[in-house]
């Protein structure tokens, strides 16, 4: 069979979904982030996809740019998290609960 | 000249700003602006009395407008004072009298503490009275009805340490309230009818509705609620022997010589509507006639100096009421003019009285004062033999004036004047009796307390100027009008009343040229009896009031009591009022309206504590929220929408 454009967004849709069960249902905060990663990535596939599929550049070159803000999301965020989890040994996104109403 | 008139008007208004708003001003300084601002307003009043004396007879009418005051479709209502010789009259006795009572007030409030605040009060008084007489519409009027009831209470109230005195200022007010809603309810009724207030129009106008018909009679007695409120005549008259509780100047300007008085204006003034309403003019007659006996028996059973004088000011109010109430409106403002003067006199005499006995009040407690206050004594004495009637003195004349003009009107054919007029022969006789009651025991007799009486002295001289000014406008006052001859104070008052058309009794039909032999010797007669009658008894001794009290024990208990007028009052009216007060308190006030704010803020309370829910504080359930948001949004563009 060949490899076509519906084969590769696929697996995009499915590395998304990964990525927000994952962002959904972890309780680490760093892998919250590795899912959140996952999802900015599976995004830059779909762009590429039809980059080329559609025979034009902007997909690609907007993957420039995502790529670019996912690098400064993480600094500042890996930043916020040692922060806050600085005193901790286990560190869990449920303990949080200040905030509540 | 006639624009002197806002002089009259606004230089009391000015002392009162002064004094109220000076708070670092010393008494000296307060003492003086008082009066000097009444001083300046009656040398303006004589200068208007004398301008008006100027123009011819039917010219003396003088319509100053200060600007349109209210515009509404047709309706229109001008701030303007009214000059004419019926508001001249009034401006003279209160700016002139009122003058004659803060000169003794300076002696006699001398070191009272809110010293200033007196005056800033009795400055604020004759302000709003004078813009009652001078007003040349109802509403103005009822502007400077509501301040002088105002005032009557802050000044009645001026000790307000004392519970009874502020008990009595609160009684004083809310009678006048009463008062000033029949006076609304009259203006209401003239809106409707006339589509204005002003004098002139209503006065022009109220002529050609129905003679003696209900709209017209029921207009002059809610007036005639007003006055009555008032001046205390019957039924409303409970508070004004209350009033008593303030300062003796206030007792002898306010429920003696001005405020009091304003129900006689006003019915004097409103002539023309009780022309068209002969029952109610009656009605203003009966009320004065029989308020004047019920007045006297309860003066003559009193042992307080100033409740007696009170009884006697309304008894002499209640002469008033009968003589503009037998259509002789000139002689119920003659008695007006006179009663001013000596009842003003007999209440600075009170003052000095009391101020010699360290404010003692129960004559029963007095005794041989003459030795001790010489002055005080004649003063005194001229205005007694003034109040009760003596020839020559001021308020024979007019008291004359009004008993005559009833007799003339029985004699005409109104048989009713004949109750009348016997009532108030009656009332001439006991008003000798208890005024000398009153005189004798107080000055006659021995000390029936001496330590009072050691202490005893005349006044200082701002007390004494004042009451001898009076003293002579007691005796001298009445020449103006000498029954059977000439009435100057008819003729000056004339224009006023034959100015609009009329119906009903002839308002020259008597005058004072009919004269009566048989009236003035009734009078007379009633009025030696009185006065021997208390010569007999109190003279020389002074018999316990218990003792005298045992002679007729029903009545005197009926006469101390005011004939329980206030336990009527309160069974009758105030009970079930504050009854369904507490009624309306509790069920609307509580249970409705504090119940509805209350549910308000319970529902917002119990609503946000389930929306608080949301808020778990978990970043999970946020995330998990976010993306239900972006489904959403994405689901709705899948689905086709724009």
């Amino acid at each position: 069979m060949t490899v076509g454009p519906q084969h590769f967004l696929i697996v995009s849709a499915i590395l998304f979904a990964l990525g927000t069960i994952g962002v959904l249902i972890r309780r680490d905060p760093l892998i919250i982030f590795m899912s959140i990663e996952l999802m900015l990535n599976s995004v830059n596939l779909t762009f590429v996809t039809f980059s080329r599929y559609l025979g034009s550049a902007d997909g690609q070159i907007f993957v420039f740019i995502i790529m670019t803000v996912a690098a400064a999301e993480v600094v500042v965020g890996l930043a916020l998290i040692v922060s806050i989890f600085q005193s901790r040994q286990q560190i869990d996104v449920d303990e949080l609960d200040e905030m509540r109403g | 000249m006639q624009n002197l008139v806002w002089g009259i008007l606004l230089l009391p208004l000015a002392g009162f700003l002064i004094n109220s708003l000076g708070q670092r001003l010393r008494p000296r300084l307060v003492q003086w602006i008082g009066p000097a601002s009444v001083f300046l307003a009656f040398l303006c009043a004589v200068a208007d009395f004398a301008w008006l004396q100027g123009q011819t007879s039917v010219a003396r009418h003088a319509d100053v407008i200060g600007w349109r005051w209210a515009l509404a479709g047709t309706f229109h209502l001008d701030f303007g004072l009214l000059l004419d010789p019926l508001s001249s009259t009034m401006t003279l006795i209160i700016t002139g009298v009122g003058f004659l009572i803060l000169v003794y007030s300076v002696g006699y409030m001398h070191g009272e503490p809110g010293f200033r605040r007196f005056f800033a009060e009795m400055d604020l008084f004759i302000f709003t009275m004078l813009l009652l007489v001078l007003a040349d519409n109802y509403l103005w009027l009822l502007v400077g009805w509501a301040g002088v009831g105002l005032t009557s209470y802050l000044l009645i109230g001026y000790y307000f340490e004392r519970p009874s005195a502020v008990a009595a200022a609160r009684k004083a007010f809310v009678m006048n309230v009463i008062g000033d809603w029949g006076i609304m309810i009259a203006l209401f009724m003239m809106f409707i009818l006339f589509h204005t207030v002003s004098y002139s129009t209503v006065f022009s106008s109220v002529h050609t509705m129905p003679y003696a018909g209900v709209t017209v009679t029921v207009m002059a007695l809610m007036l005639l609620v007003g006055a009555v409120a008032k001046s205390a005549q019957l039924p409303l008259f409970t508070w004004l022997p209350d009033a008593m509780e303030g300062p003796t100047p206030v007792s002898a300007l306010i429920h003696a010589a001005t405020m009091v008085t304003a129900g006689v204006y006003l019915i004097a003034r409103s002539y023309p509507i009780y022309q068209q309403a002969p029952g109610a003019l009656h009605t203003v007659a009966f009320i004065g006639a029989i308020g004047a006996t019920l007045a006297a028996t309860m003066g003559l059973a009193n042992n307080d100096i100033k409740r007696v004088l009170a009884f006697s000011t309304m008894s002499q109010i209640a002469y008033m009421f009968v003589g503009v109430g037998v259509a002789v409106y000139s002689a119920g403002m003659f008695h007006l003019l006179e009663h001013a003067f000596f009842k003003a006199l007999l209440f600075m005499g009170a003052g000095a009285v009391m101020h010699a006995l360290s404010d003692e009040l129960n004559i029963q407690k007095m005794g041989g004062l003459r030795r001790k206050l010489t002055f005080t004594y004649w003063t005194f004495l001229a205005g007694v033999l003034a109040i009760i009637g003596t020839p020559g003195f001021s308020g024979f004349f007019s008291k004359e004036d009004v008993i005559g003009a009833a007799y003339a009107r029985a004699v005409q054919g109104d048989s009713w004047m004949w109750v009348v007029w016997a009532l108030v022969v009656i009332t001439a006789g006991l008003t000798a009796l208890y005024m000398f009651r009153l005189f004798f025991l107080v000055f006659h007799g021995e000390p029936r307390d001496q330590a009072l009486y050691d202490h005893a002295h005349d006044p200082g001289t701002a007390m004494k100027v004042p009451m001898a000014v009076l003293a002579v406008l007691s005796v001298i006052g009445g020449w103006i009008a000498i029954p059977g001859t000439y009435n100057l104070m008819e003729q000056w008052l004339s224009p006023v009343f034959h100015r609009y058309p009329v119906n009903g009794p002839r308002v020259d039909a008597v005058t004072a040229q009919t004269f009566s032999v048989v009236s003035l010797g009734a009078t007379l007669l009633a009025t030696l009896i009185g006065f021997l009658i208390a010569w007999q008894i109190y003279y020389r001794r002074s018999p316990a009031p218990e003792r005298m009290g045992a002679m007729a024990p029903a009545l005197y208990r009926l006469f101390l009591n005011r004939y329980y007028a206030d336990e009527i009052y309160d069974t009758l009216l105030v009970r079930p009022i504050k009854f369904f007060g507490n009624l309306v308190n509790r069920f609307v006030e509580q249970d409705t309206i504090d119940g509805t704010v209350d549910a308000v803020g319970f529902i917002t309370r119990w609503l946000s504590g389930r929306v608080r829910g949301v808020q778990t504080g978990y970043v999970r359930n946020y995330a998990l929220s976010i993306l239900f948001g972006a489904v959403v949004v994405v689901g709705f563009y899948i689905v086709g929408g724009r």
